[in-house]
């Protein structure tokens, strides 16, 4: 095979996407071609500096929106409105879909505000009693979440994606249990350590932001080793919380700002970065 | 007991980025009419949405236009056969939206993306660091490679999802990814980026 020929297969190459022999050939080449192996170390740079672009979050006042919306253009589910004469046809239909309007939103609200309320209070309820007494805060949160213990590596499995407590934490962490948990964001890994000189650290890893878990506790923005870091006011210790490449990581139980800003460091150092 | 060791199996992210048979769930009750189920699919996937919408128009934009592909997607909820996955077809949705947005844009004789990024250029490019030429780098890219490429960089997916999301044969996925690659390059190169040296790190 030829530069020519390899250039414009190179992209799909370095997707995996090219069947294996062509694969095979292209990986000879680029072994034994230096223009040609610049040419794919440029492509790695590529998906690096598309890792590194922000992720801005979405913000929060779109769904409602979307609620009202739907509202207001007529349920799905409204009940087909019987045949009548013309006029009174469309009266009702107007008096029908004025009171579903109205009572989809009354119960939209009604249960948004019970769902929101609902997640405040449970795993505030963990950050509560997490200090004190984790082992019955982690019980509460593994029932109200369905969690289930779980190895690192079926972890991985599961998600399928590597999470970042896969290489471990510092040597001073020493990793206690993982759980597997259903939050209303997604399917979120939770792993806790007993720290070396005392005291518990929880990890969590999500999709999402999720500002909710932390009701109106105090809160304060830092950078921390280089990133934007929400950090959380939990009775004597901090909670964390910050981007790692496309997902979340929040930290329940640090001691410090020096603490979370180790830890930052230490998962970016991992997933070299 | 938790383990640190390593995984058995190297798993690329994300193979499957929503576990199939809850979101198969929700997509039902979707279509029964569930608000409630609605408001778990929207907050099981408007992140998603929302970081390509900002890559697709901009910041400025992409809140109307999560709200608009949403909306979208209730509504035409009943024509997703279930054939493709559900994460293929809200890509679909929201290419396409994003597209028909730009083009109108186009068509009324509003500034490009690419403005978005200018107005962030310092005077003198040396200032600008990586990802700053990267978001310019993207922005001048035209819309459809745009959406190819952020859909295979940034969402992961294999070339039959973008091919079915993106209506196009596999074979042009692969032959426009490769186009669209070159042409960061050479935005880079002109932003005075340079591919031998090292990725610059953040911190």
């Amino acid at each position: 095979m030829q530069c020519p020929e390899v250039v414009e297969l190179l992209s799909a190459y370095y997707d995996g996407e090219l069947p294996s022999e062509k694969a095979a050939a292209v990986a000879d080449h680029v072994a034994v071609c230096a223009d040609c192996a610049a040419e794919l170390e440029t492509l790695h740079k590529l998906s690096a500096l598309t890792t590194k672009l922000d992720q801005p979050s979405p913000p929060r006042h779109v769904w409602p929106r979307i609620a009202a919306q739907l509202n207001a253009s007529q349920s799905p589910v409204a009940p087909p409105v019987m045949p009548a004469p013309r006029a009174s046809r469309t009266t009702l239909f107007a008096v029908v879909a004025l009171l579903l309007v109205g009572l989809s939103w009354i119960a939209f609200t009604r249960w948004h505000a019970h769902e929101h309320h609902h997640l405040v209070e449970s795993f505030g309820h963990f950050l509560d009693t997490f200090e004190q007494a984790p082992d019955e805060a982690q019980q509460e949160l593994v029932e109200h979440y369905s969690g289930v213990p779980i190895e690192i590596p079926d972890a991985t499995r599961e998600l399928k994606y590597r999470p970042v407590v896969a290489d471990g934490l510092p040597a001073d962490y020493e990793p206690a249990q993982a759980y597997l948990l259903k939050m209303p964001c997604c399917r979120c890994l939770q792993a806790c350590y007993h720290r070396k000189n005392g005291g518990m650290l929880c990890v969590f890893e999500h999709d999402e932001d999720q500002p909710v878990w932390f009701g109106d506790r105090p809160t304060s923005s830092k950078v921390c080793s280089g990133k934007p870091t929400r950090l959380v006011q939990v009775d004597g210790c901090l909670a964390a919380t910050w981007q790692q490449e496309r997902r979340h990581i929040t930290v329940i139980g640090a001691k410090d700002v020096a603490e979370v800003t180790r830890l930052v460091a230490h998962f970016d150092q991992q997933r070299g970065l | 007991m938790l383990t640190a060791s390593k995984p058995v199996i190297e798993v690329e992210w994300p193979e499957e980025m929503l576990n199939a048979e809850p979101i198969d769930d929700l997509v039902a009750a979707c279509c029964r009419g569930s608000r409630e189920a609605q408001q778990r699919l929207y907050e099981c996937c408007h992140q998603r949405v929302y970081r390509l919408l900002v890559r697709m128009v901009g910041r400025g934009d992409a809140d109307d236009l999560l709200q608009q592909v949403f909306l979208q997607v209730f509504r035409s909820l009943s024509q997703f056969s279930g054939q493709s996955r559900f994460e293929t077809w809200l890509y679909r949705v929201s290419v396409n939206e994003s597209l028909q947005h730009l083009r109108k844009q186009r068509r009324r004789g509003c500034v490009s993306l690419e403005s978005d990024f200018m107005d962030r250029q310092p005077n003198q490019e040396s200032d600008l660091d990586h990802k700053d030429l990267m978001e310019h780098a993207l922005a001048r890219l035209e819309p459809e490679l745009r959406s190819l490429f952020l859909l295979r960089e940034m969402e992961q997916q294999s070339y039959a999802q973008i091919a079915a999301a993106a209506q196009i044969p596999e074979g042009t996925v692969a032959s426009r990814l490769s186009r669209a690659r070159h042409l960061l390059k050479e935005y880079l190169i002109e932003s005075g980026w340079e591919p031998c040296h090292a990725v610059s790190r953040s911190r």
